[in-house]
């Protein structure tokens, strides 16, 4: 039995490798399409574990490790303890928290800089924990029994030249990396004069959902943004948040890590589609041969087998190369980004990169000959499918989520794959019979007879080859969804950018220069040219759920107007879209903003855009800055401001603050919406180019496909050469019919990219980044995309029609 | 003596305040040798000479030393004979000599760090549960008071029930989680034999430079229930209280030691304890005592006992051949030879200091039973 097997295995083999010798690009490029995706799936991985890192290494404002965080209305000690005392009573709501770590948190001045500051008991969840602390003994030891502050090397020296911190005379420690002061619970509170006063409660959150959670991280980086708030445990009396809500420029990262990522996987269902086109035309090719085998007595679990076999083969081979060079290209990109030592130590293999790389190649290449000699599945079978499709999608949308909007694109595409793509092929297939037989007349010539044959032919054969079809539609929805979100997004920026430069220059003054006051604003206003001059103090705040920017200014109507409000402001504040999404605020509603150990109710009047805004921002208007000053030492910086002027006196105008302000940093704000729009679309580069590739590994799909259809038409081309057509003649014919199938991917294309990119721009934006994007509608945005796919079909078709044509017109 | 981990507490908070890595015991011998083998010990009081002990004042903390534990084992059993060994400990660690404490009246700052070890072990299910805590002198998170006695860390506590001392009454839980059930004790406490001064009237000499103050309450009743998981069961039995206090007291060359502590079925209570040196030699400042029925007390040096590993778990000898031989006036009496067999053998304390103990049964050499202690094992 095992020698009749493994004469099978040798005869298919040889049939194999002798199809592979005629047609290496058809065999190769179901293996690049495979490479690719496990690239653009590796090389997402490997960046988005090295841009994690990267923040964990820097962000000392973090909460170390920390999976959540517990606030409430008036924390002090007593409540800490007494929390503390319901966890070890064992209150099942407290079952999955494994550590707790009482917090203070604040703005401490050095000389003319204020310091982050961030208090807490290292000993509260010492033994399993990983809260920062001095590593040795003896540095422990004054740590918890003494004024030591762990400092940046920076605050260290002014530290050196100030004398005392508030009052005080704590020991400054240099800490490398660090970018905030670390103290004791009591010397924080000390040096914030807040004493027994707390700010938060770190958790460490375990249980089976944070281990789901850990385990969703490991496979999607960044998926945190996406369930921020998944393992939260539910304590009465407080408000319990993911950890990464306070942590906004992870939380960012983690965004668009995730959102690479889903692209990334896009990758993936394409090189599925193809693996299973290049089984389906397989198994065609080889129906004769495999009749031959069984009717021989060679059991068909043994060539199903077989099939397995060698899909698993080819995949190793694909992935392994893809796996190869998605490291390369990973590190070459972080090299490019200068990162750091740990984020590159982090962007190196591990076993859930390779269990991914395992599962796009060699799993796919392995899993879709079973399903290639299959019937093609019947109109009910397709109804349910496309029913099943619908449902999730629905559903999907209804739980308005990161990973539910996911879901709704996904069933959408698989939708695309097996239904509409095949019905659309199908009824140009009915249409074109229809046509022919209508305009079918009896003087009709051979040859035109023969030509309307052959072209009836190609419409029924879009079947064959429904999934390369399928995977190429859906890559142009995609190329044509991000092309509108982008081309939405882009001009919704340039509007706001529009509002809030008008000519001037903005100035941002060092961190040790001397605060803004009055006799520099009157220098300022009495510069010749400016029109208006106006400053901006800032504050860091929280609110329950999160950090908060406070930023006081004049709130005439001009300066609303920048933000798309009308009318003074005096007794409210504008929040923005980030802030009001991630607080769950509206216009209309007060929020409780907490800084300084004072709370204060903001009534919120406006919600503005705010797009590059990784955190809440809450406009106030400047009388306002008395209310937040009642225990911590002034921390409000006034250090930035604007110059409005005639565009013509602009560059006159920044001449006179450099002279005057040489180390601060003058923007002229023509330059500022340069700089932004630069930013804005190196930002979307690499969207683009992972649809792009998306279309490539579709393209390669195609290619295979159409290679081995056009060896199956070979009677067909004979026939054609029979009765005069010349090889220039059949390679127009068959390319015209390629070009056909390319613009039934295309027009199949065009209602599902548009769908797709109004779930990016009213889902997914706000959910990721917490930005609502008008959708705009364009052409160009459309067009491009579409003449992209139909280009893509013809340039795949291109190099197999001409063989044919070259093969059978000879 | 210098109970188990105890010695442990720097090297723990040293280590739990990285980053943590379980799989990675922290190495008991290098923390034996890094705190109680710490020799600088400027600020701190010193164990230098004999003193008189004064009650109820030393039954509480002892801040001027670095190092102080309170450390209770008890060997009970429901009506029915199923018998559960109980340990409870609380360790205090000085981070730095009182005089050097910034405390500026101010609870966090009370310069001291406080682990408990709590442990159930369940003979007939051959069961073993630890739980461990571990945070800093705070009045609502640990500390011990003398009058009127109180101990605790968290929600455990060993406590006076009235104005004296005795009875005492201990309670503890841990919650249950993927490696045990949940489980607790609630014991009172009441000493029937009068507390006995270990070495040279409570100075207890480690080595030629260390020392440290050493008392014991040898045979306490003790009564109560114990509850694993759903299940309570009312217990009693015999328990056994050390209390130790000290500066620095290890030699650099110690390994660890081997600690027993037996109530015997004729009425005598025994504790020996051999110190062993990093080539596995005694050190030759062992030591131990007995107390007789009727509480008179023999205190044991190296020459007055013999112990020899007899079997082995997992690395751990869990089984001993304890050779007592007569003391002055006793010469003409044959040496006394005890099996001691550990309940079962996995009582190892698998914590963030590793170590082993628990129930262990003491036999003749004929094979009789002759009691039941506790077996404490560091350094392997």
């Amino acid at each position: 039995m095992a020698n009749a097997a493994g004469a099978v295995a040798a005869l298919l083999g040889r049939s194999q490798l002798r199809f592979a010798w005629r047609n290496p690009v058809g065999v190769g490029a179901t293996l690049v399409g495979i490479c690719l995706a496990v690239v653009a799936v590796g090389v997402v991985h490997l960046v988005a574990k090295a841009m994690r890192a990267d923040l964990a290494a820097s962000d000392a404002n973090g909460s170390f490790g920390y999976s959540h965080v517990a606030t409430a209305d008036g924390l002090d000690e007593a409540a800490y303890f007494a929390l503390r005392r319901r966890w070890r009573g064992g209150e099942s709501a407290l079952a999955d928290v494994e550590g707790l770590v009482p917090v203070i948190h604040g703005r401490v001045r050095i000389g003319t800089t204020a310091y982050p500051l961030i208090g807490f008991d290292p000993l509260a969840d010492a033994l399993r924990g990983a809260t920062p602390a001095p590593s040795s003994q003896a540095e422990l030891g004054d740590f918890l029994t003494a004024d030591v502050v762990l400092a940046p090397p920076a605050a260290v020296r002014a530290a050196d030249e100030a004398g005392t911190i508030a009052g005080l005379q704590p020991r400054l420690v240099e800490l490398a990396g660090a970018n905030a002061l670390i103290a004791d619970l009591p010397t924080a509170q000390r040096l914030l004069q807040r004493p027994g006063q707390l700010d938060a409660v770190w958790l460490r959150v375990a249980g089976h959902r944070g281990q789901l959670l850990a385990w969703l991280n490991g496979l999607l980086p960044g998926i945190d943004a996406a369930l921020p708030d998944y393992a939260a445990p539910a304590i009465a009396g407080y408000a319990v948040t993911g950890a990464s809500r306070w942590q906004p420029l992870r939380r960012f990262a983690d965004a668009v890590a995730f959102l690479l990522g889903t692209l990334a996987v896009l990758s993936v269902f394409m090189a599925a589609a193809l693996a299973a086109q290049a089984s389906l035309t397989n198994a065609a090719r080889r129906r004769r041969e495999r009749d031959r085998l069984l009717t021989l007595g060679t059991a068909p679990g043994t060539l199903r087998s077989l099939d397995v076999l060698e899909g698993a083969l080819s995949g190793s081979i694909a992935g392994g190369i893809g796996l190869a060079i998605a490291v390369y290209i990973g590190h070459w990109l972080l090299r490019l980004g200068n990162v750091g030592t740990e984020p590159m130590a982090a962007a190196s293999l591990d076993p859930w990169l390779i269990g991914k790389a395992v599962a796009c190649s060699v799993l796919v290449a392995a899993a879709m000959p079973l399903f290639a000699d299959r019937e093609a599945p019947r109109r009910r079978t397709i109804a349910l499918g496309l029913g099943v499709a619908a449902a999730v999608a629905a559903a999907g949308l209804w739980h308005s989520s990161l990973p539910g909007a996911f879901a709704t694109l996904l069933a959408v595409a698989l939708a695309q794959v097996g239904g509409a793509v095949p019905a659309l092929a199908g009824g140009v297939q009915t249409l074109a019979g229809a046509w022919l037989s209508r305009s079918a007349t009896p003087d009709l010539g051979l040859r035109q007879l023969s030509a309307r044959t052959t072209l009836r032919a190609a419409a029924g054969r879009a079947g064959e080859i429904r999934l390369a079809l399928g995977a190429l539609s859906v890559a142009a929805a995609t190329a044509i969804a991000m092309s509108l979100m982008v081309t939405s997004l882009r001009l919704d920026f340039l509007d706001m950018l529009a509002k809030r430069l008008w000519p001037g220059v903005s100035v941002q003054l060092p961190a040790d220069a001397a605060p803004l006051d009055d006799t520099i604003v009157q220098w300022l206003q009495a510069l010749p040219g400016a029109q208006d001059v106006r400053r901006y103090g800032q504050l860091p705040a929280r609110l329950p759920r999160g950090p908060l920017q406070v930023e006081f200014a004049e709130l005439d109507a001009e300066e609303t107007a920048r933000y798309g409000f009308s009318g003074p402001l005096t007794g409210a504040g504008m929040l923005n879209e980030v802030g009001a999404r991630l607080h769950d605020v509206q216009v209309g509603e007060a929020v409780t903003v907490r800084s300084a150990g004072s709370n204060v109710e903001v009534p919120i009047a406006h919600v503005f855009r705010d797009y590059g805004a990784t955190q809440a921002r809450l406009l106030l208007p400047q009388a306002w800055r008395s209310r937040f000053t009642t225990a911590e030492p002034d921390v409000v910086t006034w250090r930035r401001f604007t110059v409005r002027t005639a565009e013509a006196d602009v560059d006159a105008v920044a001449q006179r603050l450099a002279e005057r302000f040489g180390s601060a940093s003058i923007r002229n704000h023509k330059e500022i919406r340069a700089i932004a729009l630069e930013v804005f679309d190196r930002t979307f580069i690499v969207s683009r180019l992972l649809a792009v590739v998306a279309l490539a590994v579709a393209a390669t799909g195609l290619y295979a496909a159409l290679t081995a259809m056009l060896t199956t038409r070979e009677h067909e081309f004979r026939l054609l050469t029979a009765i005069g057509y010349g090889k220039g003649e059949i390679w127009r014919l068959a390319l015209a019919q390629t070009t056909l199938l390319g613009a039934i991917a295309g027009v199949a294309a065009l209602p599902l990219g548009v769908f797709m990119a109004w779930v990016l721009c009213a889902v997914v934006q706000p959910l990721a980044f917490g930005w609502s994007i008008p959708l705009q509608l364009s052409a160009s945005a459309v067009g491009y995309p579409l003449l992209l796919c139909v280009g893509v079909a013809v340039a795949a078709g291109a190099l197999p029609c001409y063989r044919a044509s070259a093969k059978y017109a000879a | 003596m210098m109970r188990g981990a105890a010695t442990l507490l720097l090297a723990a908070l040293a280590l739990g305040c990285q980053p943590p890595a379980p799989s990675q015991p922290p190495p008991v011998g290098g923390g034996l040798r890094g705190v109680l083998g710490d020799h600088d010990t400027d600020g701190f009081a010193l164990a230098d000479r004999a003193i008189d002990f004064a009650f109820p004042q030393d039954h509480g903390p002892h801040p001027a030393f670095r190092s102080e534990w309170w450390y209770l084992t008890g060997v009970l059993a429901t009506p029915a004979g199923r018998r559960f060994g109980v340990q409870f400990t609380l360790f205090r660690q000085a981070l730095r000599p009182s005089a050097e404490v910034d405390a500026r009246d101010n609870d966090w700052r009370t310069g001291q760090a406080y682990m408990g070890h709590f442990a159930l072990a369940d003979v007939a299910a051959r069961q073993h549960w630890h739980g461990e805590r571990l945070v800093r002198g705070h009045p609502a998170l640990a500390g011990v008071r003398a009058d009127p006695f109180a101990a605790h860390i968290d929600s455990w506590r060993l406590e006076s029930t009235g104005a004296e001392f005795w009875p005492l009454r201990l309670q503890a839980e841990t919650g249950g989680d993927a490696d045990g059930p949940a489980f607790a004790v609630d014991l009172t406490l009441t000493a029937t034999r009068p507390i006995v001064r270990q070495g040279d009237r409570g100075l207890s000499r480690k080595g030629p430079g260390g020392a440290s103050y050493y008392y014991s309450i040898p045979r306490i009743d003790a009564a109560g229930t114990v509850a694993v998981g759903d299940d309570r069961h009312r217990v009693a039995g015999l328990a056994w209280l050390d209390r130790e206090w000290t500066t620095g007291v290890l030699e650099r060359d110690y390994a660890g030691w081997d600690w027993f502590a037996f109530h015997l079925a004729d009425g005598r209570d025994l504790m020996v304890c051999q110190m062993r040196r990093q080539d596995g030699a005694r050190s030759g400042y062992d030591f131990g005592a007995l107390t007789d029925a009727a509480g008179t007390t023999r205190i044991l040096g190296a020459a007055d006992f013999g112990l020899e590993p007899t079997g082995r778990w997992r690395g751990w000898p869990v089984a001993w051949r304890l050779t007592l031989n007569g003391g002055e006036g006793e010469a003409e009496r044959a040496p006394e030879t005890l099996l001691v067999q550990a309940a079962f053998p996995d009582q190892a304390m698998e914590l963030s200091v590793r170590y082993w103990e628990g129930v262990v049964d003491v036999t003749t050499a004929d094979g009789e039973a002759a009691g039941s202690g506790y077996m404490e094992l560091t350094g392997y």
